[in-house]
Formats: structure tokens, C-alpha cells, sequence
């Protein structure tokens, strides 16, 4: 009943409602299509920036060095040579001697029939073949085979003793001995081989001489009744292969260690920079070395200079001395370091080659080794010794620049801008650096054509913060910028492919000639907000 | 998607017919014993009467805030387009669109000597849907215009919605000649409920940095009704109506009212309906947020440029996730009933004609609405009498009402309105109000002799509204 009465009421307030409202679908027939225009707000994103994040985000050789007193910081750009090739300076070509020993020396006399028996002794000097002049005065040998070929026409049987009283083994000399027992043939033949690795060689035959490794040879004949004509002969050759060593002492000669090398410095903060100008306070390059190579060397500079890649400007530094003197280590297993330091005081115009924001800093250096001859102190090096050179751009953040710009495009693409009337685009900078940045955004079509250019003139959008007579900030500076686009412009937007930002950094009052000093608790706060008038018809 | 559009905007502007279920004509329509229900003091002419199946129906849309009309505004060219600033413009910090009906399913009334008994089973929904200004504001404007800096407050959004079963006992007393008194106790069934016990819901706009600032809490209880959309539960009918009958979901209310004769001419009268409440156990859904205080400041760049791995979306959804938690409960609860109190004078002019005066007052969670309505009242025989009144009510100024009732033999038909011109200018409505039923009257021989004594005894007719 309840369901029937509802049903009935229903009806019947439906019945009136349409009877009394058939022109209502008249007007609704005037409602011509409307539209939906709402006005939204939001914030997008944020972040906070600090000096590590605004100048060596890049990469991990970009280095913000920060003065443990003062707390200021500055830039540090390096790139790095690494070590010479040591096998390169001491090149040991090894051993090739042939020793012989005919009847007398070994002790035998021509007979129809020998049945007795014979001894004979003999010490010979091996020369150590080595190359750039090298005097070696001891190896200690990582690697390498020391070869015996032996043979002897003696119809005979032969026992020989070698002993290389300066080759040892944890003291202990290295000795060989080989048996040649006569079979009828001749000539008896052997071969004995001598692993290198481990072992100490001193090649000065007891302090006498340099590259020179002493052999004794002992030899016992016993008759086999066989004749001895007194042209029999035993003799052997001694060659090397795969010498490699762990350490060399001696004299490694007067040599160019390293030939004419270029490298350069990208510094990274001026590398999209296409114009602009720097006046650092206390710029430097400074070149350290660190080497565990046991022999003066002197490291000659050559043809410094800046690169500005985009100008094609290069400004060379002058007046500093273009030889360097290498620290070496007193004792093997040591390293020395080196470092060398080019400013204000050693060179005549650092701090003009810095000021077009170089995106290079070009050098080319070579070394010598021994410049001074002999010394009397032994030259040393490990087959693991290195000769490291880096090389760095040395920028306090302590100056003025002005017109720095740099520029990137970015791809862009917008489908569907037609229920968009207009939109606004809010920057909120609260800047702790003493920089201004001005910008200006071009909008390109795939043909690279202008289709419209943001603001009629490079707008601020990032306010410098206020320093001091120190050149200290003070206090952050906050902007806000409202970027909008019009409605022409959102309409064009379709035809956009990219953009070109483009901005225009200064410091602080840069045109009084303020020098700003930067410093490692400075920040800046950005906020970004859109705000979309949306026209949506239907 | 203009048609869905617009069926929206249709739909909203047709509850802005203020279908209030207020029976301001039915308290002046004398000689119908449904009167009693508006104000229990009422006594029927009838010596008995009974109300089935065609018991007294009343339907009521109310929209506060607008007009169909006044969504669309006229373009010069005489099209239509819609009126987004003039409708925001014309909206009240809050804001409501109701729906009420009430169905008489069963209806006795019994008259002996100077007392009147009666008992009712009537059927009653209620649905009340707050939206606040902002809202509106809000979705018709977006953020980034007057909200600048200000928060949009959603606060008293809602929905709160009861259907149940009513079965009151009532007796109306003549005490004297002068004064008369009714009251009525009354045995609630709860079938559904909706109760938004809380919404306090904001967003701020940053005016510098846009930034949106959440915040806000919520709170809303169910029995028999949201359940169903939160769990596997199936919604059947024959639940539904067992809940109708079994007092799953007990509730009591009284209903009091009293008329007192000045003088001849002037009567004054009141009633007080609904004071009571109900008990929810049955399918029971609590729902409550944490307290919200979320500001969003959009993507951490730095996390985006330090994290590669992070995933902006997910870690989004996740925060969102976390903020919006809410805890779902199943404890009982209890709702009260939207009293509404009437104050009336009535002055007979003639004594076929009176003329009247109404003051309604409603208390619907914790919110009070007022209407104010003058009548003419008049019987013109014993069988037929009507009632004219114009009505001040949800700040709408344009509302005529008209009810008529007819009696034909032992059979009495009435038919009402608190807003005729609904049917006239629907367009123009805010308040739709239709109410209509059918009584069968059993009239004692003492009121047969007074009927033979035509006009003269109207005086008798125990309505004095």
C-alpha cells in the first residue's frame, strides 16, 4: 500500500509538474552552448638550492672547496694526467751472451783414449742490455725467464755447475748443475731455465761496475775411452724473455720521460656560457704532482692558456717560469709531492684569461728525467711508480661578473591548448646568492622560426641578495615573477616545438664594481606556480 | 556531455522547488482529520474516520539556494547561457536541497464525547543535502579567483538522510471551551539513516605561492545504507520491510499542540512535532577521518633530482592515501528527529471565513529554519472548505498555497499545496510542495443535526488553525 500510494502521489506530481511545464523545453531549447571558465591555482614544485647544488651538481670532478677559516668557497676544475709508464723509463732489454770453453780450458788433453778424469773453472761476465743509457746497479726481478742452452762435442760425460753469485734467492746464489752422459752422439745438448721471478740481481760485480751479472762455471769430465782430438769445445747461450721487474736501483740516464702532452681544464660553470665577463680577486692554476719515481725530474710547461670556444678567443698566460722541478721520494716505497702554484704573483695576466668565461684552460707539459746529470744518489723506480699530474683551475668565488649568459633549447610539444584561455606561470626566488638572473624565453616552430618571444625585454626573474663592504650578503632577496601567457600566445603554443631559455646572470652591484664573496651556507629557495584561466565550451 | 550537463543542472534546479514538507495549508485546512498531524490539538468534525489505502500523501523539494531561471541568464540574442556569478552571487553561506515525503499508511480516528483518539502508521523520509557557498564557489570558479587567499570552506557539507516507520497513538482533549489539547506518542521504526555527524573541510589558497592547504575532519554514520556499498551485502526488499515493522532500529517521539479560544473571533494555537529520536543498530557503518592538515607544495625537486628511482606519482598517491584515511566503525548510534514547532493565531472574519496566521520553526541538525505564512481560511459547507496562504520560507518570497477539501457522503478527498505557483512557473520555484489523500467518515448524530443546521455551524469544526 505504502509503495502504491507513493507510485500514485508520483504520477501525479509528475503529470502536473510536465503539464505546467511544457514551456520549459522551449527555453531549454534557447540554451545555446555555454561554457565552464574556472581559474586554478596550485603550487607545482619547489626546491632548495645550496652552493654544492647550484655549482657541482655536474659531475664529481667538479670540486667546491671551502676555506676552513673563512667559510668561503670557490671553484675547483681539474683534469689529471696519469702516471708514466715505468717499463718506458728503465726499458731492460734483457740478457744475449755466449760463453765456450775449448779443451784447454776445460782442462783435457788430446788423447786416442780418455778414461780420466778432469776439472775446470770458469768465471764470466753476462752484460745486461738496457736502454736511454740506464746504468743498473740492482733488480729485483718480478718476472722473467733466464735461458741455458748447452752443448758440448766432448765424446765424454760432462758434469757442469753454474753459479750466478750475484743472482739470488733470499740470498742464496743460483746455481744449476747438468749432467751430460755420452750415448755415442754428439754433440750432447741441454737446456736449463731460470725463473727470474723473485729474485735479487746486482749487477755491479761487487760495486766495480754497472749492468754486468757474473757467472762461475765449474765442469768435471770423466773418461768414456773415447778419443779427444783437442777441437772439442763446450760452450752455452744465455738469452732472457718476459724480464719484468719489481723495483730498479741505478742510474736511469738524462731522458724525456714524457713527450710533448696536451690536455686541458673544462670548466664546467662557463661551459654554456656564451658571453660574459669575470673579475676574480685570487684565481689560480695549480698544478700538483705526485710522484713515487726515485729520480729528479723537471716538468716543463708549455703554451697555457684560456679557451673560450664560443668566441674562439684564446688568451695565453704569461710570465711565469715554464720549468717545474719535481720532488721525488728519498726512499723506494715513498711517494713525494709537488705542488705549483700560478696566481697573481708568478704570472703577469691570470686574472685577465679568466675573465671571458673560458670554457677551457689548455696546457701541454713534457718531463725529463735526470735534467742535472748524475747525482750520486741511485735513481729508483717500481714497476708500479707513478707520476700523477693534475691539473686545476683554482677560482675563489670572490669578484664581479656581469653579462654572464648562458643558453639551452628544450623540446616541447602541446597537444590540445584550446581549452586553455590563459596561463600564468608564478616563480617565487628567494635568493641567498649575491646573483641576478635575468631571462628571456623564445618559442620556436619546427622550422626554427620565432613564434613569439615571452617578454618584451629580458625580465629579473631572480633578485641579487645584498652584501656588505666585505661583499658579504646580507640578507636573501625575494622576487616574484608572473609569467603569463596571453591568449594569443596560448593559441600559438600548438605551433611550438621547442624553446629557447636564455638567461643573464650578474653579481650584486657589479656595476659599482662590487666584489661579491660566495660562501657555503648561502641558498636559494625557488616555488613554482601555475595558474590556468580554463574557457571550456560545451 | 552538454546533455548530462545539463540534466544536472535541470535536476538541481528542479529541488530548488521547494517541495518542503511543512504543511503550512494543511494546518488551515479545516474539516480534514489529517490536520491532526500538524497539530495534535486539531479535533476532527468525524466521529470516526479511517485513512486507507488513500491515506494523506505529501511530497516536498526544497532547494534553497536557486531557481531553474536563475541558473541562466539571457544572452542578447535571447539564447540562454548559464549564470554561473549571478547563481554563486545568490547563494547563502550554506545552503540546502531536501526531500521529504510522508505516506499515511493506515489512519483510524475515534471520537468520544470531548476526546479524540487516533492512531497513525505513517511512513516518513527525510533527506537533507548542505552544501555550503564555497562549494559552488569552488567548483563553478576553481581556486584562483576569489579563493585567493581565502579558504574555501566546506564546512556542514553533507547528506544526512532518515526513513522510518511511525506509528503514533494520539488524544486530543477538549478541556474546556476555551482550551483544547492534543498529544501523541510515537513508536519509531528505523529503516535507513544517513547522519553526517561532522564536516569540517577546507582548502586555502596560498595568495603568494598557490599552495593548497587541506584541512578538515568528517564523520558519518549509517544504518542499512551505506553499508551495502561498503561491503559484499546485498540490499534486499524484504529486509527493508521487515525493518519497517520489527523495531530493529527502535525509536520514540511526541508530538504535543494546543488551541485556546481568546474569543469568539481570535484563537490562538500551538504545536510542537518530533521531539524524539532513533536508535541505529542495524548495519551500522562508521566512518571518520583523521584530522586533515595536508598543504601541498608540489614535487620536491631536489628529491627528484637526488632520487632517480623515486616515482613522483606513487609517492603522491601514497601521501594522499595516508591523509584521507579513515577508520571504519560499527557501533550504534542515535539520531534525532528535525523538530518542528508552529505557532498560529487565527481571527474568523464571517464565520465562513478566517483569517490566519502562521510561525514555523524547524530545528534540522542543529540548523533552524523559519517560515512565516497568512491565510485565509474558509468553510463554505459542511463538505467542502479550503485554505489560501502566501508563505515566507527558504528565502523564498513567492509562495502561494492552496488546499481544498471535499467531502462526498461518508468519503473525503483534499488536495493541497504550499506552493501552487511551483505549477504555475515551475522555473521559477524553489519550494514543490504536494500533499493529497482520501478519508472515510463516519459521522455521529449529533454532528449529523449540526450539518442539517448548515452554515451556522461551522463554529463547531474543531480546527481551529
Amino acid at each position: 500500500m505504502k509503495i502504491y500510494s507513493k507510485t500514485t502521489l508520483f504520477i501525479l506530481a509528475s503529470i502536473l509538474f510536465f503539464t505546467v511545464s511544457c514551456k520549459k523545453y522551449e527555453d531549454i531549447k534557447k540554451i545555446s552552448s555555454t561554457s565552464w571558465n574556472p581559474n586554478l591555482a596550485a603550487q607545482i614544485a619547489y626546491a632548495s638550492f645550496d652552493v654544492y647544488d647550484v655549482l657541482a651538481n655536474f659531475d664529481s670532478t667538479d670540486l667546491v672547496v671551502i676555506n676552513p677559516v673563512s667559510g668561503q668557497i670557490g671553484l675547483v676544475y681539474n683534469s689529471q694526467i696519469a702516471s708514466f709508464d715505468a717499463n718506458q723509463i728503465v726499458a731492460i732489454a734483457g740478457i744475449s751472451h755466449n760463453l765456450t770453453m775449448n779443451t784447454i780450458e776445460l782442462d783435457i788433453p788430446s788423447s786416442p783414449a780418455f778414461f780420466g778424469t778432469s776439472n775446470s773453472f770458469k768465471r764470466e761476465d753476462i752484460a745486461l742490455n738496457v736502454e736511454n743509457g740506464a746504468e743498473i746497479h740492482t733488480v729485483k726481478f718480478n718476472g722473467g725467464i733466464l735461458e741455458l742452452d748447452l752443448q758440448t762435442s766432448v765424446k765424454h760425460n760432462l758434469n757442469v755447475n753454474l753459479t750466478f753469485p750475484d743472482l739470488q734467492n733470499n740470498g742464496v746464489p743460483v746455481e744449476r748443475n747438468v749432467l751430460f752422459t755420452y750415448n755415442g752422439i754428439t754433440p750432447q745438448t741441454a737446456q736449463v731455465q731460470i725463473d727470474l721471478a723473485g729474485l735479487d740481481g746486482d749487477f755491479t760485480k761487487g760495486g766495480t761496475t754497472v749492468n754486468v751479472l757474473e757467472v762461475e762455471v765449474t765442469t768435471q769430465i770423466t773418461g768414456t775411452g773415447q778419443n779427444i782430438l783437442g777441437n772439442e769445445v763446450f760452450e752455452f747461450n744465455a738469452g732472457t724473455t718476459g724480464i719484468d721487474f719489481e723495483n730498479v736501483y741505478g742510474y736511469f740516464g738524462q731522458q724525456q720521460i714524457a713527450e710533448q702532452t696536451a690536455d686541458s681544464v673544462l670548466i664546467r660553470i662557463f661551459e654554456n656560457a656564451t658571453e660574459g665577463v669575470f673579475e676574480l680577486s685570487d684565481p689560480k692554476i695549480n698544478f700538483k704532482i705526485e710522484n713515487s719515481f726515485g729520480f729528479p725530474v723537471n716538468l716543463n710547461l708549455a703554451n697555457l692558456k684560456s679557451i673560450n670556444v664560443n668566441t674562439g678567443q684564446e688568451l695565453p698566460l704569461e710570465g711565469f717560469d715554464p720549468v717545474l722541478p719535481i720532488n721525488f721520494p728519498p726512499q723506494i716505497g715513498q711517494s713525494a709531492t709537488t705542488d705549483f702554484e700560478m696566481n697573481s704573483d708568478n704570472t703577469t695576466n691570470i686574472s685577465t684569461i679568466i675573465s671571458p668565461a673560458p670554457k677551457y684552460f689548455y696546457y701541454e707539459i713534457s718531463a725529463i728525467a735526470n735534467p742535472n746529470g748524475p747525482t750520486g744518489t741511485l735513481n729508483f723506480i717500481e714497476n708500479d711508480s707513478k707520476f700523477i699530474l693534475t691539473a686545476e683551475v683554482d677560482m675563489p668565488l670572490d669578484g664581479l661578473a656581469y653579462g654572464f649568459k648562458i643558453s639551452d633549447t628544450v623540446d616541447y610539444s602541446f597537444e590540445n591548448p584550446d581549452e586553455i584561455e590563459s596561463v600564468m606561470v608564478r616563480l617565487i626566488a628567494d635568493n641567498g646568492f649575491p646573483v641576478q638572473v635575468g631571462s628571456q624565453i623564445v618559442a620556436l616552430d619546427e622550422n626554427d622560426n620565432v613564434v613569439f618571444t615571452l617578454f618584451d625585454q629580458q625580465e629579473n626573474l631572480i633578485s641579487p641578495a645584498p652584501v656588505n663592504a666585505n661583499g658579504v650578503v646580507t640578507s636573501s632577496n625575494k622576487k616574484i615573477s608572473d609569467i603569463t601567457l596571453n591568449e594569443a600566445q596560448v593559441n600559438l603554443l600548438g605551433n611550438v616545438k621547442k624553446f629557447i631559455l636564455a638567461a643573464e646572470a650578474s653579481t650584486t652591484e657589479y656595476q659599482n664594481g662590487v666584489y661579491v664573496k660566495f660562501f657555503d651556507y648561502y641558498k636559494i629557495d625557488l616555488k613554482l606556480a601555475v595558474q590556468v584561466q580554463l574557457n571550456t565550451s560545451f | 556531455m552538454k546533455k548530462i550537463i545539463f540534466a544536472i543542472i535541470a535536476l538541481s534546479s528542479f529541488s530548488k522547488l521547494t517541495f518542503g514538507q511543512k504543511n503550512f495549508t494543511l494546518y488551515n485546512l479545516q474539516g480534514t482529520p489529517q490536520a491532526n498531524m500538524v497539530n495534535p490539538s486539531a479535533m476532527p468534525k468525524a466521529k470516526i474516520y479511517v485513512s486507507a489505502p488513500f491515506g494523506m500523501s505529501s511530497l516536498g523539494l526544497s532547494n534553497s539556494a536557486f531557481s531553474f531561471n536563475d541558473l541562466f541568464k539571457k544572452r542578447p540574442d535571447d539564447s540562454l547561457a548559464i549564470n554561473t556569478v549571478g547563481v554563486v552571487n545568490d547563494l547563502k553561506e550554506s545552503n540546502f536541497f531536501s526531500v521529504e515525503s510522508q505516506v499515511e499508511v493506515f489512519g483510524l480516528g475515534l471520537k468520544v464525547r470531548d476526546m479524540y483518539f487516533n492512531f497513525a502508521a505513517t511512513n516518513k523520509f527525510q533527506m537533507n543535502v548542505n552544501y555550503p557557498k564555497d562549494l559552488m564557489k569552488f567548483a563553478l570558479e576553481g581556486n584562483g579567483k576569489s579563493f585567493i587567499g581565502e579558504r574555501a570552506s566546506f564546512d556542514g557539507l553533507g547528506v544526512n538522510l532518515n526513513s522510518y516507520m511511525e506509528y503514533a497513538f494520539g488524544l486530543t482533549m477538549q478541556i474546556n471551551d476555551k482550551l483544547t489539547v492534543g498529544g501523541k506518542l510515537k513508536l519509531l521504526s528505523g529503516i535507513a539513516n544517513i547522519n553526517t555527524k561532522k564536516t569540517e573541510i577546507g582548502i586555502y589558497t596560498d595568495p603568494e605561492t598557490f599552495a593548497l592547504t587541506l584541512d578538515g575532519v568528517a564523520e558519518i554514520n549509517s544504518a542499512n545504507s551505506l553499508y551495502y556499498l561498503d561491503s559484499n551485502a546485498v540490499l534486499d526488499n524484504q529486509s527493508i520491510i521487515k525493518n519497517s515493522f520489527v523495531f530493529a532500529n527502535k525509536g520514540v517521539g511526541i508530538d504535543l499542540g494546543a488551541t485556546y479560544k481568546i474569543s469568539e473571533k481570535l484563537s490562538v494555537n500551538a504545536s510542537i512535532l518530533d521531539l524524539g529520536s532513533i536508535s541505529w543498530k542495524t548495519n551500522v557503518s562508521n566512518y571518520k577521518t583523521n584530522q586533515i592538515n595536508y598543504k601541498f607544495e608540489g614535487v620536491d625537486i631536489n628529491e627528484l633530482i637526488n632520487e632517480t628511482s623515486v616515482n613522483v606519482g606513487e609517492k603522491f598517491q601514497d601521501t594522499l592515501e595516508k591523509i584521507f584515511n579513515y577508520q571504519v566503525g560499527d557501533e550504534k548510534y542515535s539520531t534525532f528527529l528535525n523538530t518542528k514547532i508552529y505557532l498560529g493565531a487565527n481571527y474568523n472574519l464571517t464565520k465562513q471565513i478566517n483569517a490566519g496566521a502562521l510561525f514555523f520553526n524547524e530545528f534540522v541538525k542543529g540548523k533552524y529554519r523559519a517560515g512565516l505564512s497568512l491565510s485565509a481560511n474558509v468553510n463554505l459547507k459542511s463538505w467542502l472548505s479550503a485554505s489560501l496562504n502566501y508563505t515566507i520560507y527558504n528565502g523564498s518570497f513567492s509562495n502561494i498555497g492552496f488546499g481544498i477539501s471535499m467531502r462526498g457522503g461518508p468519503v473525503q478527498f483534499f488536495i493541497m499545496s504550499d506552493n501552487i505557483l511551483t505549477f504555475v512557473n515551475p522555473f521559477d520555484a524553489r519550494n514543490v510542495h504536494i500533499c493529497g489523500g482520501m478519508s472515510v467518515f463516519i459521522k455521529g448524530k449529533e454532528k449529523k443535526k449540526k450539518d442539517s443546521e448548515k452554515d451556522s455551524k461551522v463554529k463547531d469544526i474543531d480546527i481551529k488553525g
